[in-house]
């Protein structure tokens, strides 16, 4: 099993945690937390609440980090976890990605796996519906 | 041929905020700014390849980044006599004083991102500010660099210096270099003076009227207080001072009215000078007497 941190400007990680819940069941917080970083937060205090919250969730099978915006705070400072854990970081975080989450999760236990199946769905997951009406293959 | 900065837009733009490259300068700054050049002033920041490379991968595709120590003042020179848009980072105002102390020359200075810490003053959500943080502010407009406190391009500036020659005509220079100097009262000045509240049907000429209030709130002169007294005494052309025990601030800057320290029972002298001073004077004895409420 792979444990998941949600890690987001504001709630937006912890909302889009309980939004998937409700629509493919929830993960229990063993396995998916959320880590809000506020405004007001330095660097280090948000490095500390991540850290925190990838040890509460931490497997054998490492961790997945889900940041809302590549470029953004939380997603540097969780990158800088890459390089000594077993712990992995995909950006731009989604609901689509949430709800492919849960199925994927029993599906693969390998980090790297899990996180570029994530990332493809996520990216599949973001569409201009009007080029799927056209039938516009390049652009859908 | 590098592009000229956009008219109307400062360049080089220099900023503080301990996130360095991060969503809200890559999304919002170098859009606002029209920067094709982002240097990163952090000693710290240069040494971090990972950080390094995120940010490379984060900013717009036609906007050059550059790395260089805050106190380099000679790679900064070079990297600012471009000509094209650039927009600056520091970490803290520490790392802005040592680039100054250096020799780099910082007209204005955004301040858009200091965490919350023990013993910080909180001056919008993104901005804490530490005793040393103003001690350092201090110096620096010492040597002329003006502060604009804001986090994000649309958010109004929070002007903490109002007093300052360049955004008050009516502030006389003696009493802004008084307060600049250290906050004590600037001598008496060449205007009638009447004590008191304002009396219907006073002539507008400029006058200096002196009068006291006394803190009642419970808990004191408190920060959300001083924000409101500071907006409601900007409303006036007149340069206004309170003060406690004969240290005198300004009253249009939050930051000099929370040094007061005004807990509940504290009496302070208000002195307002200029056109409307009589109604600055009874709007403040209004405010405190109303235990701080705002009036329509």
């Amino acid at each position: 099993m792979i444990g998941i941190v949600v890690v987001s400007h504001g709630r937006l990680g912890q909302v889009l945690l309980e939004t998937a819940a409700e629509i493919v069941g929830p993960l229990p917080t063993s396995v998916a937390v959320s880590v809000a970083v506020a405004r007001s937060q330095s660097v280090e205090d948000i490095g500390q609440d991540i850290r925190r919250a990838v040890a509460a969730v931490d497997q054998p099978d490492g961790v997945l980090i889900l940041a809302d915006a590549f470029g953004g705070t939380a997603a540097n400072i969780a990158s800088e976890l890459v390089l000594n854990q077993k712990v992995d970081v995909v950006t731009g975080c989604n609901l689509p990605m949430l709800l492919k989450l849960k199925s994927a999760l029993v599906e693969t236990s390998d980090l790297t796996t899990l996180a570029r199946c994530l990332k493809d769905y996520a990216q599949r997951n973001v569409v201009v519906a009007s080029d799927i009406l056209r039938g516009d293959a390049k652009h859908a | 041929m590098p592009e000229p900065p956009p008219p109307g837009l400062p360049s080089p733009f220099f900023r503080v905020d301990a996130r360095l490259v991060h969503s809200a300068v890559t999304n919002a700054w170098i859009p606002h700014l029209q920067a094709k050049r982002l240097v990163v002033a952090s000693e710290r920041f240069m040494h971090n390849p990972l950080r390094r490379a995120l940010a490379a991968h984060s900013i717009p595709e036609d906007v050059k980044l550059f790395f260089v120590r805050e106190d380099d003042a000679t790679s900064l020179g070079t990297l600012l006599a471009s000509g094209e848009a650039t927009l600056v980072l520091f970490e803290t105002l520490a790392a802005v004083s040592r680039a100054v102390e250096a020799g780099v020359d910082i007209g204005a200075l955004n301040l858009g991102h200091v965490p919350a810490g023990p013993h910080r003053t909180p001056i919008c959500p993104a901005v804490h500010l530490a005793p040393s943080d103003f001690v350092l502010i201090d110096r620096l407009k010492a040597r002329g660099v003006s502060i604009d406190v804001r986090t994000l391009p649309d958010d109004g500036t929070l002007d903490l210096w109002p007093l300052a020659p360049s955004s008050s005509a009516e502030s006389s220079e003696e009493g802004a270099a008084a307060i600049e100097s250290g906050g004590f009262l600037p001598p008496p000045a060449d205007v009638p003076v009447s004590s008191g509240s304002a009396r219907v049907g006073e002539p507008e000429m400029p006058r200096r009227v002196e009068s006291s209030v006394t803190v009642v709130n419970e808990r004191g002169l408190h920060l959300r207080v001083a924000h409101m007294l500071a907006q409601l005494v900007s409303r006036f052309r007149s340069s206004v001072l309170l003060g406690r025990d004969g240290r005198f601030v300004n009253a249009k800057s939050l930051l000099g009215l929370t040094t007061l320290g005004a807990a509940r029972g504290v009496k302070l002298s208000v002195i307002a000078e200029g056109v409307d001073a009589s109604k600055a004077v009874a709007e403040i004895e209004r405010f405190f007497s109303s235990d701080f409420e705002v009036s329509a």
